[in-house]
């Protein structure tokens, strides 16, 4: 295949083997056509995948997707926009699971949204990603939301386009979805001045503290911080910072009035010399989920740090 | 009175915000300030609305300021014979104006200067007062950044416009408020080294006193083309407060060494794409 264009079918697999007859020969085809491919796949999916490949597996990069990928709103430009960047000029092919079995009700509307806004990012560029779906452990809902966020299916082997693919914003904007509220437990910080800002990041080290190591730690007050500066500078209201512990993990949100009409926020880098418009890539990058919901009423993001 | 320590940290070289609203606690702290300047063997100045009153309040709180006076240890003038010497304000002239205090202080032995600058008369049609968020910026490595002043900016925040306060208050290192003590841990320090010739930075960089630190930092490069600064103290830097740094360097007018980079300091130059900056060198702590 030689024509350029953008392909995103979704690959639903019911074992191993229906996992391996269809990304095997999609990384082969792109090794054999001296193109670059990635495989963002979870620990199990990857070794499978990597072993099967035998010597040709030298030729493809690979990436754990539960670290890399670990926050959804990470994947494009961390990992897809920048690895597309470092072979410029030639087709890229990534094999990507986003969406796994242990994703988490908060985690998974974010991954859905992620799956969703690949179509709008990489529109008329030239690449092709194969996103497996496991049909066997996922829900049916997850299920028909992959057909809902690729405009191609495989299912048993036959390729077909999906009568449920809309526009992706359109469908990105369902799955911008209120967060649960915070627990009675989260400590509760309202700002309005920026002096205030220096004790948004004193009660996030002193919450997370305990629970971090020091280079974590300081990276999550950076991401709690932009936030809230982010409040600051595009909102006239006051912020409220929360800040949380859960099983497993240090979750901060901050509330504030705003209204994030992008969908790509925080996905697509600005222009570079734009000087603003950062934070979000920024806290994207940095924590392990970002979750946000937003509209006219105002706008709460989460953020969460695997302790 | 509230009997907060307000502006019981600051030292020589700090460049303060100070918004106040109370005038009881304002001057207590200002008579605090000038105890500890007068004991510390600084020349004490205060700029600005009603002198005879500030030094009826400094009486008040004890301070013997005929003594003070007469020895040229304290000095209390008008705005109008100060910020306004000229008939409007003047930043170029107001400039000279600490240039020749620093001169006649170092001369007669001071080991610095404190100013409490009571910026009320910039709430009025004043000639020139649009310069005056520049001027704060540039103050910042006009007159501050050699250590040998001290000042404090009173801002009444019944007579400014929020908005403008804001505005006022992102081109100072630091800040203080009426129930806001000013934290040296929380704001931005910095000081002029000599050999090697550059910066030290400590505190924390963020929104507050973005325009402070980019007037300095803008201006690196004036006197010399190969500067360090030393950022080992700098607890905390902000995404805005790397773009000043990167985009510093990639301006072509020089080279900069950055030594002492915390984990996240380095993660924040690598985003403004510090790696292609061949004028940037980074070290880490």
């Amino acid at each position: 295949m030689t024509t350029r264009h953008f392909d995103h079918p979704g690959l639903l697999y019911h074992d191993a083997d229906g996992f391996l007859s269809a990304t095997l020969p999609f990384v082969r085809s792109a090794i054999r056509a001296g193109e670059p491919v990635l495989a963002a796949l979870p620990g199990h999916n990857l070794g499978l995948l990597r072993r099967a490949l035998g010597a040709d597996a030298g030729r493809v990069d690979f990436a754990d997707m539960t670290v890399t990928g670990r926050n959804p709103g990470r994947i494009i430009p961390g990992l897809l926009l920048r690895y597309a960047a470092a072979h410029p000029g030639k087709r890229v092919s990534f094999v990507g699971e986003p969406v796994w079995p242990g994703r988490t009700s908060v985690e998974y509307p974010a991954c859905a949204a992620h799956e969703a806004l690949i179509n709008t990012v990489f529109e008329g560029r030239d690449a092709t990603f194969l996103c497996p779906y496991d049909a066997t452990q996922l829900t049916s809902s997850a299920i028909a939301d992959a057909w809902r966020t690729h405009p191609v299916m495989i299912d048993h082997g036959v390729r077909v386009s999906s009568p449920s693919y809309g526009d992706p914003v359109t469908t990105a904007g369902d799955f911008n979805v209120p967060l649960p509220p915070p627990p009675a437990s989260a400590e509760v910080l309202a700002y309005r001045r920026m002096p205030d800002l220096a004790g948004v990041r004193a009660l996030v080290r002193r919450r997370a503290g305990p629970l971090l190591p020091r280079e974590r730690l300081e990276e999550m007050v950076l991401a709690a911080h932009e936030l809230a500066a982010n409040t600051l500078r595009h909102t006239t209201g006051p912020g409220r910072l929360a800040v949380w512990t859960e099983p497993g993990l240090f979750a901060c949100q901050v509330d504030d009035s705003g209204h994030i009409t992008d969908p790509l926020a925080g996905r697509v880098p600005p222009h570079p010399l734009l000087s603003s418009g950062r934070g979000l890539l920024l806290v994207n990058q940095i924590c392990d989920l970002v979750r946000i919901h937003t509209g006219p009423a105002g706008t709460s993001i989460r953020t969460h740090a695997l302790t | 009175m509230s009997g907060l320590p307000l502006l019981d940290q600051v030292t020589l070289g700090d460049h303060i915000c100070w918004t106040v609203d109370d005038d009881a606690i304002r001057m207590e702290a200002i008579a605090g300030f000038v105890r500890a300047g007068l004991r510390d063997h600084h020349r004490v100045l205060y700029c600005g609305d009603d002198p005879d009153d500030v030094l009826e309040g400094l009486r008040r709180h004890g301070v013997d300021t005929r003594t003070a006076l007469g020895t040229g240890d304290l000095n209390a003038t008008t705005a109008e014979a100060s910020y306004l010497a000229c008939g409007s304000f003047d930043p170029v002239a107001t400039v000279d104006i600490w240039h020749t205090a620093v001169t006649t202080a170092r001369a007669a032995g001071y080991r610095g200067i404190r100013v409490v600058g009571d910026m009320t008369w910039a709430s009025r049609r004043v000639p020139g007062v649009e310069h005056l968020p520049s001027y704060e910026a540039d103050i910042n490595h006009l007159v501050f950044a050699d250590g040998f002043v001290a000042g404090v900016c009173a801002y009444d925040r019944r007579h400014f416009d929020p908005l403008h306060l804001r505005r006022l208050l992102w081109a100072h290192p630091g800040a203080a408020g009426s129930e806001m003590p000013f934290d040296p841990a929380s704001s931005l320090r910095v000081r002029r080294v000599r050999r090697p010739w550059g910066l030290r930075v400590a505190g924390e960089a963020d929104l507050s006193n973005r325009d402070a630190l980019r007037a300095v930092v803008e201006h690196i490069f004036d006197d010399h083309s190969e500067v360090t600064v030393d950022v080992s103290g700098l607890r905390f830097a902000d995404i805005a407060a790397a773009r000043v740094l990167v985009d510093v360097a990639a301006s072509g007018a020089g080279r900069l060494r950055l030594t002492g980079c915390s984990p996240n300091l380095l993660r924040l130059l690598d985003f403004h794409g510090a790696g292609s900056v061949g004028a940037l060198t980074v070290e880490t702590r």
